[in-house]
Formats: structure tokens, sequence, C-alpha cells
């Protein structure tokens, strides 16, 4: 395949603009039986990431090395990948790297030292995929399930990919199709603050190699696509804690 | 055979809330500044970062004095000393039980703070220590008030009064704990014939109302009297109505739940459950009791 990853006229494939990301629409609280949830749809990728706890441990998961029980569970349905039905992922060395990436992101941001001796539970459901960056959304998914958890956390983390074309121009949010015509992928994950400069980065994974010049700017690229990013689930985060406000919550 | 299956849409969901106006408190997000001043103290959900107190869940933010806290739309039980719960026994220890109260981590409750039957003044030996399982068993449920809170944030209970024990018949309502109003009494024997406990930590008991003089008894023996089907679909419809009110934020205390009940008179108990009727019996509730609070 080799698709023109850029128009003359500066659209992409499907039609964005080189700094535009994917439509993004999010609930918060779907599941009825768990302690926070959401689901979250960018472009044509589907999750539904839920919590449970924190609570007490269970003996299974008692070890003694750790403090914190942070039990990170990922699924891939086996209708979510383009073309024929995969096989259920189970106890892969793939989906192994994956819970264990998502796992370290998300206790560099929770505040862990209120949740000692009890035991959390994240799960994550993927519906479907486009593009290799399931990451993204599960990480964002996972976000948008703890803030509605009420566990307690330093900020939103939210993760975004980037690409650049042959001519070095910086793409964001890569759609499966811009993937596999061959650029490369940078998969970020950050604590962006709206407003200043400062930002924290907690994950990054490269799928290819590419000039050092370039790093500057598809790093920037993906930062500024996570701060996008951050501002979406603000807004989604504000809007249901209007909608599911309790009417005496603040004269209680 | 066909039966009326109805499914609902998350996308139907009504939004009744929002037109209700009252938004005039700020939400604070994770990460965002509530005050760069020095000589506030952090409360629950904050944090501090280079000097900025920053909120650490989304919520309200509650100033007392000095004291900056944000408290969170929805969170699990964190006890107080005096709370009245409800909850279920999970594991029997030596000399303690292990209770699920819907906190972070489970409850416990000695044998030294419990009424042993027979003598409110006994010594508690070795043989009440073996005999533990025939007061209370695994899954059991029972009433509790929060003596105690421990530093990792457990609590410890006791039922060193009559009206706390083990419960017998009734159903179990769980709702989140952020929708119970602290109030002066949690017992409740509603005109219609249903008790209710409301747990602090958002577990309701529903139960039909029994003589004063049989309930007395320290309440570890279990009362099996059949029920009658008039008092169970009432206890249904109570139920019910919590779940609607839970369903629109509203909150849950013996005001509320009577006005709901009312409103939801005009449908049989069953119906209660279709998600429609459900919305209407809470929206309903939720507007007379902001007019009986005006």
């Amino acid at each position: 395949m080799n698709h023109e990853l850029i128009s003359p006229q500066g659209l992409r494939i499907d039609g964005r603009r080189q700094n535009e990301l994917r439509q993004i629409s999010i609930k918060l609280g779907v599941l009825d039986r768990c302690d926070g949830s959401s689901f979250y749809l960018h472009g044509n990728t589907k999750v539904i990431a839920s919590i449970s706890g924190p609570k007490h441990p269970s003996k299974a998961s008692s070890k003694k090395d750790e403090n914190f029980y942070f039990n990170v569970r990922v699924k891939f349905a086996t209708f979510s990948k383009n073309g024929e039905r995969q096989k259920v992922m189970k106890n892969s060395k793939l989906l192994g790297e994956f819970e264990l990436n998502l796992k370290n992101i998300f206790k560099s941001v929770i505040l862990v030292e209120k949740y000692e001796k009890s035991q959390l539970d994240l799960n994550i459901e993927i519906l479907q995929t486009d593009g290799g960056s399931e990451i993204c959304a599960a990480v964002n998914a996972a976000t948008l399930a703890l803030i509605d958890a009420g566990i307690c956390m330093r900020e939103y983390i939210c993760a975004c990919t980037a690409s650049l074309t042959s001519d070095g121009i910086p793409l964001l949010d890569v759609s499966h199709l811009e993937e596999i015509s061959g650029g490369p992928t940078l998969t970020i994950a950050a604590l962006p603050r709206i407003g200043d400069h400062d930002q924290s980065v907690s994950f990054v994974e490269l799928s290819q190699k590419f000039y050092l010049k370039d790093l500057n700017k598809i790093f920037d690229c993906a930062l500024r696509g996570c701060e996008k990013i951050r501002a979406i689930l603000d807004e989604a985060i504000r809007s249901n804690a209007n909608e599911t406000a309790i009417s005496e919550l603040t004269d209680n | 055979m066909t039966s009326n299956i109805k499914i609902n849409l998350l996308i139907d969901k009504p939004k009744y809330t929002a037109d209700l106006g009252d938004n005039n408190y700020r939400v604070f997000t994770p990460g965002e500044s509530i005050t760069e001043q020095k000589d506030f103290m952090r409360g629950h959900g904050t944090y501090v970062e280079n000097g900025e107190i920053k909120s650490s869940v989304v919520g309200v933010v509650k100033k007392i004095n000095k004291l900056i806290s944000v408290i969170p739309m929805k969170s699990k039980y964190t006890g107080e000393i005096g709370d009245v719960v409800v909850g279920r026994v999970t594991e029997i220890q030596k000399k303690r039980w292990k209770i699920d109260t819907n906190s972070r981590l489970d409850s416990v409750l000695l044998i030294s703070s419990i009424n042993l039957p027979g003598g409110e003044l006994r010594r508690r030996n070795a043989e009440d220590e073996q005999s533990m399982r025939k007061l209370l068993q695994e899954e059991d449920l029972l009433s509790a008030e929060v003596q105690n809170v421990f530093v990792d944030g457990s609590l410890s209970l006791h039922t060193r009064s009559l009206k706390y024990g083990k419960l017998s018949q009734g159903i179990l309502v769980s709702v989140s704990p952020s929708l119970i109003k602290r109030r002066k009494t949690h017992f409740h024997n509603l005109p219609c014939g249903v008790s209710i406990i409301i747990g602090n930590n958002g577990y309701v008991w529903v139960s039909p109302t029994v003589n004063v003089e049989l309930e007395g008894q320290g309440g570890f023996t279990q009362n099996l009297e059949a029920v009658s089907k008039t008092d169970r679909e009432m206890i249904v419809r109570i139920k019910n109505c919590i779940l609607a009110l839970s369903s629109c934020y509203v909150m849950i205390y013996d005001t509320s739940i009577m006005l709901a009940y009312e409103e939801s008179l005009k449908y049989e108990p069953k119906d209660l459950l279709n998600q429609d009727i459900m919305y209407e019996v809470g929206f309903n509730a939720k507007q007379r009791l902001l007019m009986v609070n005006q």
C-alpha cells in the first residue's frame, strides 16, 4: 500500500487535518454493579473500563511484598479486530505487557498511600479497535473510570499517538490505515496541565526508527494531543458531575 | 410463550436533573488548584504540590475554618464514630468477626463489643469464642454502630444496644453512601407497616415491622415467622422507591422515602422496576421534596 499520508490540500486519508483528533465521545457511570465505569469511543475504537474497589483484598491477591493491590485486566473481544474472528488472547506475552504498562502508568498517578492494604481492580474491555493505539483508548477510558469511582488521583492522565510523514510533517492521532501505511508511531501517556507547560510523561512507546532531529516535533505533537484530550475529558467529567449532583450535597 | 421484555438504552436516560437548576456551586476536578495561600490545611480529597492545595477527586469544596476538603460525588464509605451501619459477615476470626460495610477495608466486630445472650455483664470465656458461629455466621447481615476508626481507616463496630444486632427477614438495598443523610435516627417504622434501617454506609435494610416486645432481645435470634403477602409487597415497593430515589440522585431519608412511596402508589410494585416509571417516581419525589424544604 502506498498511500500518501497527507494530500497536497493538507488533508489526511480520513479527511482530518494534520493536528486534528478523531471524534471522541464519552459516557460515565455506564455499569451499575461496579464502583466506577466509563465508555470511551475514539474514532472507531470502543472501550469499556470498570473499577471495582477499593475493597478488602481477596486472599488470592494478597502478596506480602506489596501494600496496595492493584490488578489490571484487559480483554479483547473476539470481534474487536478487522477481518477474521480473533482467538481470545489469554495470558499471552503481549497482553501481559499491555496490562503491566497500564498498571505502571496508573500507579504513578493514583495517591497510593490513601489506599494502603486495599485492593483495586481495573477491568478493560476492548470492543473494537482501530489502529494499534488500543493502549491510548484504554488509558483514557481508565482515567475516566477511576475519576467516576472517586479514586484520589494527582491529575488526569491522557494518552495519545503521533506519526510522521515522509516529508517530516507530524500527524496527530494515528488511525489504523495510517499506521499500516508505514510511518513510525509514537505513543505517550502524560499528565497535561491546562495553562502551564509543565508536563510529566509517564509512558513512551515507539514502533519504528526515525531521525533524531524529528523527535522533538513528533513528541510535541503527541503532547499537544494529550492536552486536547484532557480538555475533552474534563468537559465530560464536569457535565456529568452537574447531571449527577445531589442537590443537598453542599449543605449536608 | 411471549414475555414482556423492555430494553433500555443508555442514550434514552432522561436528564431530569439538569433542568432543575441549582448549579451555583463549583465543581473541582483532579489536579485543579483550590488555593495557593499557605495558611490552609488540607483535608480529604486534596493534596499539596508546590505549596498549592489541589483537588484529587471530582466534587465540591467544603471549608471548615482553615480546613479545606473536597467531597467527592461518589465514593466508598468512610466511617465516622457513631454512624449506624448495616453490614455482612465475611469471615470469622479469633475473637472477632470481619464485616463488609461497603468501605475500603472490612470492619471488625469484636466479641467483647457485643451483648452476649443471657446477662449483659458476663465475662467472655473461651467457650464463647468457640461458639461465635452460633451467633453470627458468614453471610449473615447485622446492624451496628461505629465504635472507633483505626489509623488505617478500617472501622471497629459494636452492637451494645438492643436496637442493633442480627437482621432476620427483609431486603438489603445498596445505594451510594453519599446519598445517605446524617440524621438523629436511622431506624424508622414507616406508617405503611415497614421498618427501615438506613445505614450510613449506603446499605438500607427494609423489613416488616415487628412488635417492640419481640424485637428487644439483644438481637441474635432470628424471627422466621411467615410474612404475609401484603407485607412483602409493601417491602418490595419501598425497596423500589429507594432505588428510584437513588437513580435520580435524591438524598435518602424518611421524608424522601415517604414522598416517593406516595408517588408510587398509582403503580404496581413490579412496574416500578420499569426505568421510565422509576425516573418518574424519583423525579416527582424530588420536586415535592424541594417544595417541602423551601
